[in-house]
């Protein structure tokens, strides 16, 4: 059996401003 | 169409968690998230596998026809490539990613 597809996709975020 | 060979950066590290995979970039300290169908496409991408090649793979895995996968995949590399963590080319790609595609 095939597994569900989804559209590949990436998010992403700058560390330094996460680490507010 | 002329194909396209895409391979993984060495500025990087990456680890798999939960069927995604995180990616932190060395050059600017980006961290990067990729659901599990562009997981396969990162982790198929050595410098030497034509893209269409891994989109072949996607469609023996995921529920997906083989044009809408190769559309999909094109739009993510077009998408990913600008970040600096993926490398596109039309030819095959050497010694970009020497490790794993998950690195410690």
């Amino acid at each position: 059996a095939k597994k569900p597809y989804r559209k590949p996709e990436f998010r992403f975020e700058k560390v330094f401003e996460t680490l507010l | 169409m002329s194909d396209r060979y895409i391979a993984r950066s060495s500025a990087i590290a990456a680890r798999m968690l939960g069927g995604e995979m995180m990616i932190m970039s060395s050059v600017d300290s980006t961290f990067y998230t990729l659901n599990e169908v562009a997981t396969v496409i990162w982790q198929a991408a050595d410098g030497r596998t034509p893209l269409s090649e891994i989109v072949s793979a996607l469609v023996s895995q995921f529920e997906v026809e083989p044009e809408v996968a190769l559309r999909d995949a094109q739009q993510f590399v077009d998408d990913l490539s600008p970040h600096g963590i993926l490398l596109v080319s039309d030819h095959p790609i050497a010694d970009s990613s020497p490790r794993s595609a998950e690195t410690a």
